[in-house]
């Protein structure tokens, strides 16, 4: 009973207090101008992603006239644009969009490119004279802009009633400080969850309509997820502010330290994160990237018997069949393999190296919910790695479906390789029977089970600043 | 009497355990920065070292004109590390070709692609963000503090004057302020200086000196900011606060309202428009190129054509090291008339580019400009970065210089070096006019001694136009830089003239 009439009394404090309408005014301008902004590229993002996959339909149905065409035709993958991109898009924004392969190699095959990079391209010319800018997802607003403003709310928890004089009030009243503690955070906590609600209200209610109820927006699951893990976020920086809080004598000093901290955690840590697993996990250059790779597939070549190594046509030979091809055939594939399995390395080192600057930033609570919520959205970086597999599954795939093709075919030679296209079938094939790659559908419950671990460290925080706020508020001297 | 209220400012505020912890949480990210950011300076000059190296030898080894395709490399900068500007997001190597002006190309190029996922990080950011935060903290109680303290109104009743007051506060504060400035950008330079052995020229020292400058005019804004808000609040709780809100607007949303609002009001070309446009252009050509050849395969003499030749990666770059008249011949007559024709094209493309594309870069360009003069951090940024030369105009003097380079290059091609008239078998070939005309490629097969590339000497370079990148020189700066300075003291001056006529207004009493 007690601890409800004083949530009550908190509460109400809040919600009079002058601070509390500049925030929420600000915080719902913020959710406003995303919405609004959040339309705009996505309908730019979606319109160009669609554009790619006809193109590259027709691509397919253009050079399924004969399969050894189909076969080394450069394919992409395009990631598209999700309704989850509101949720989280910083993340999403900085990968690239397109992953190209053809049934034989990953990447863009020849001589075109001498970069690592490569493997990937964007589909959207992004003017480069623009600033490079923050997109302004869920994740921002509420880890960024919302966690500042729970220690704008929070900083003179205790020594503000302190100053005022009702702390020595309340605790000569027969209530005790742990009920006195649990009132003030929940409060926060119950507050700063319905400005976060009452945002994503506003954010999707102006999406809907500044597209004319045309853009996605996601799911009801999703929604719920991302409010269960925010408001374990949010309760970290309010235990944060109550610390602070018990611990300055005056209210300035704790706004000032716990601002600071808020800048080291959100802004400072995740970049500096990144840059240093850059330093402490360096991965080899483009430049010896290429040359490791060719020198090894090269090898490989050169290790063949002589025989394979020269090629002749047919006709020289009465028309009957490629001489040595078979040996060749096997050359070729071999050297094949070994710049996929250094395609594959060269992308696993990228992504490695970003994993470990994710990894270490996770001593950041900002980087825990970002992460979180890419997961949510089905977007980001693991999404990418996924997508990057798929790529790689689907290419074996394409490849299998070329040579059981080229069985059936009586006039081809049966050489299915990535050099010489005459070696095997020319045949039409059917454009809908070439395998596909599907759409993978997000499931909600694996996401949540691979944040677990990061719901856990988040909790783990949550009890450090807990056992911090609380031996500091029953420290606290009342005098 | 203005000194003495800035010297008790001054010492009132310089032992404040406050201030004092809080410029120690600014020196240490200032130093972690600075470590890491060195760091991935130092990286970046070993690669490009590194691809000079690469280039020269390519360059040294180089056995026909048609492989010809120098590498421009825009140098690393030691100031990047103050302020990383575009430095992040542009393709820092031009290659001149002779199917293409240089231009800005959106092939990602980045070492590790993935990074991009996290925000951009430079000493400029932390000072945007750290050194205002402090500003504020430091100014927030100045007026309402001796308000509820009643300094004020002593100061008031012993006949100190209002204005004096306030430029007494404003200088001091800015003085404070100057003292973790002075010392993040000590600890800095002698971190990048000494300990990485970075070397900045002399007019570099002048841009830094400008950066540090620029910096406290920036933290100046907030001082003036903050006093005006302190003088319109009677209590200092009610001041932090909404100094703090409008500290989260001007330094961490208003940024990127620029950006986004150009991108949304001006709209881009898309990719695919462009790329069709460019397709149509080639298609042209190579229709053209269709004829051309038929009627080239008229003129040759007939005979077998057979060869040791070879391509790499473009169409045009093809090389005969050794063959029968008839091969040369056709490749000759493809030199005469099909290779001016495509640079013809190349041209073409570069004004589809320019006319459909462009003015939409700096459209969208120029209204996150204008949209910036509003904001002091987006100022503050670029105004850095045009300093640091690592700004927009910067990069586009780059591209310039790489397209006039291009055009001096195929001038001396054509004019000096004849390669599309009279010596346009050096275009593809080490053989001889003479050579080609008449060639003894069969008695050298039978011989066994025909011509391949491990027997072609490479090319003579020598006369070859240099690329010089022409930077501006410290004068471009003022005239770029001025108005965003100009802009941002009017801001401060207006703000200041604010804050006293609210003080004129305060009642002793």
């Amino acid at each position: 009973m007690m601890i409800r009439m004083l949530i009550n009394k908190e509460i109400s404090g809040v919600l009079h207090s002058f601070r509390f309408q500049i925030l929420i005014v600000l915080t719902m301008l913020v959710f406003l101008i995303a919405g609004l902004f959040h339309v705009n590229s996505y309908h730019i993002r979606h319109e160009g992603d669609n554009l790619d996959l006809n193109k590259q339909a027709l691509e397919i149905q253009e050079h399924a006239t004969s399969l050894n065409r189909l076969a080394t035709l450069k394919q992409h993958m395009v990631r598209k644009a999700k309704a989850g991109d509101v949720i989280s898009l910083n993340g999403e924004k900085g990968l690239p969009d397109l992953i190209f392969y053809n049934a034989f190699v990953l990447g863009e095959s020849g001589y075109k490119s001498e970069h690592r990079s490569h493997l990937f391209a964007n589909n959207d010319l992004s003017n480069y004279k623009l600033n490079q800018i923050t997109q302004f997802d869920w994740a921002f607003i509420a880890g960024v802009i919302l966690s500042f403003f729970i220690l704008v709310l929070t900083y003179d928890a205790f020594s503000g009633e302190k100053q005022a004089g009702t702390l020595k009030l309340q605790c000569a009243f027969p209530v005790s400080r742990m009920s006195l503690f649990i009132a003030k955070y929940l409060a926060f906590l119950l507050i700063i969850t319905s400005v976060f609600i009452l945002g994503i209200i506003l954010n999707l209610i102006t999406i809907k309509l500044a597209s004319g109820f045309q853009a996605e927006i996601p799911s009801p699951l999703q929604i719920g997820g991302i409010m269960i893990t925010y408001m374990i976020y949010f309760s970290f920086f309010i235990l944060l502010g109550l610390w602070f809080s018990s611990k300055a004598g005056e209210p300035a000093t704790s706004l000032a330290y716990s601002l600071f901290t808020w800048l080291i955690l959100v802004f400072f840590l995740p970049s500096a994160m990144a840059m240093l697993a850059e330093k402490i996990h360096p991965i080899p250059s483009s430049f010896e990237h290429n040359q490791q790779s060719s020198a090894t597939s090269g090898q490989v070549f050169d290790n063949a018997p002589p025989k394979a190594q020269s090629y002749g046509p047919p006709s020289s030979f009465g028309g009957k069949v490629y001489p040595h091809m078979e040996l060749r055939k096997k050359a070729i594939d071999e050297m094949t393999t070994v710049m996929n399995e250094f395609n594959i390395k060269g992308f696993n080192d990228m992504y490695s190296q970003v994993k470990l600057g994710a990894d270490l930033g996770k001593i950041s609570p900002f980087v825990i919910i970002r992460s979180i919520s890419e997961r949510i959205a089905g977007n980001g970086l693991e999404d990418f790695y996924q997508d990057f597999n798929r790529v790689v599954i689907h290419r074996s795939m394409l490849l299998e479906f070329i040579e059981e093709r080229d069985r059936e075919d009586p006039e081809s030679f049966h050489f299915v390789n990535s050099w010489h296209p005459e070696t095997y079938s020319s045949a039409p094939v059917e454009a809908d029977e070439i395998p596909i790659i599907e759409d993978a559908d997000p499931k909600l419950g694996s996401a949540l089970k691979d944040s677990v671990l990061d719901v856990g460290i988040l909790i783990f925080f949550n009890l450090l600043v807990l056992v911090g706020a609380w031996s500091g508020f029953l420290r606290y001297d009342v005098r | 009497m203005i000194g003495e209220i800035i010297l008790k400012e001054i010492k009132l505020k310089i032992f404040d355990l406050r201030f004092i912890i809080s410029t120690l949480i600014v020196l240490l990210l200032v130093i972690f920065s600075v470590i890491v950011l060195s760091e991935k300076y130092q990286k970046e000059v070993d690669d490009y070292q590194i691809a000079l190296q690469n280039d020269k030898e390519k360059m040294e080894a180089m056995v026909v004109y048609s492989f010809l395709e120098p590498n421009l490399r825009y140098p690393p900068n030691p100031l990047s590390i103050f302020n990383t500007g575009i430095s992040d997001r542009i393709n820092k190597t031009v290659a001149i070709k002779y199917n293409s002006v240089p231009r800005q190309n959106p092939e990602i190029i980045s070492e590790n692609p993935l990074l991009k996922i996290y925000s951009h990080f430079d000493l400029i950011t932390v000072f945007r963000l750290v050194l205002s935060l402090l500003a504020i903290i430091l100014i927030y109680d100045s007026f309402s503090g001796e308000k509820e303290a009643g300094t004020l109104k002593l100061m008031l009743s012993n006949g100190v004057k209002r204005s004096h007051i306030l430029v007494a506060k404003l200088t001091s504060n800015t003085i404070i302020l100057i003292i973790p400035v002075i010392f993040s950008f000590l600890i800095s330079l002698v971190i990048i200086t000494g300990i990485y052995g970075v070397a900045f020229p002399g007019i570099q020292w002048i841009r830094i000196g400008l950066i540090i400058l620029y910096t406290i005019v920036f933290l100046s804004f907030f001082i003036a900011l903050g006093l005006l808000v302190s003088s319109m609040t009677v209590n200092s709780s009610v001041s932090l606060i909404l100094l703090t809100s409008l500290w989260v607007m001007l330094c961490v949303i208003q940024p990127n309202l620029g950006s986004y609002i150009a991108s949304t009001v001006i709209n881009m070309p898309s990719n695919e428009t462009l790329e069709t446009a460019y397709k149509e252009n080639w298609n042209e050509f190579s229709k053209k190129q269709q004829e051309i050849l038929e009627q080239i395969n008229r003129k040759i003499p007939s005979g077998i054509q057979n060869g040791n030749m070879g391509t790499y990666g473009d169409e045009y770059k093809f090389v005969v090291f050794d063959g029968s008249t008839p091969l040369l011949m056709k490749y000759l007559y493809r030199v005469l008339e099909i290779e001016p024709l495509r640079h013809e094209y190349a041209e073409k493309e570069w004004d589809i580019y320019r006319q459909m594309y462009l003015p939409s870069l700096e459209k969208q360009h120029q209204v996150q400009n204008y949209i910036d003069y509003l904001s002091p951090a987006a100022l503050f940024q670029s105004v850095t970065a045009s300093i640091a030369q690592t700004d927009v105009t910067h990069y586009d003097q780059f591209l310039n210089s790489a397209r006039t380079y291009r055009s001096t290059l195929m001038h001396y091609l054509k004019n000096d070096k004849k390669l599309f008239s009279e010596n346009a078998h050096e275009y593809f070939t080490n053989l001889s006019k003479e050579e080609i005309e008449n060639s003894q490629y069969e008695a050298r097969q039978r011989a066994n001694t025909t011509h391949g590339y491990f027997n072609t000497p490479p090319l003579d370079l020598s006369g070859l136009p240099v690329f010089s990148f022409q930077q501006d020189f410290l004068s471009g700066i003022f005239t770029r830089v001025f108005i965003n300075f100009f802009l941002l003291l009017v801001y401060i001056v207006t703000l200041s003239m604010l804050a006293a006529a609210r003080m004129k207004k305060y009642d002793v009493r």
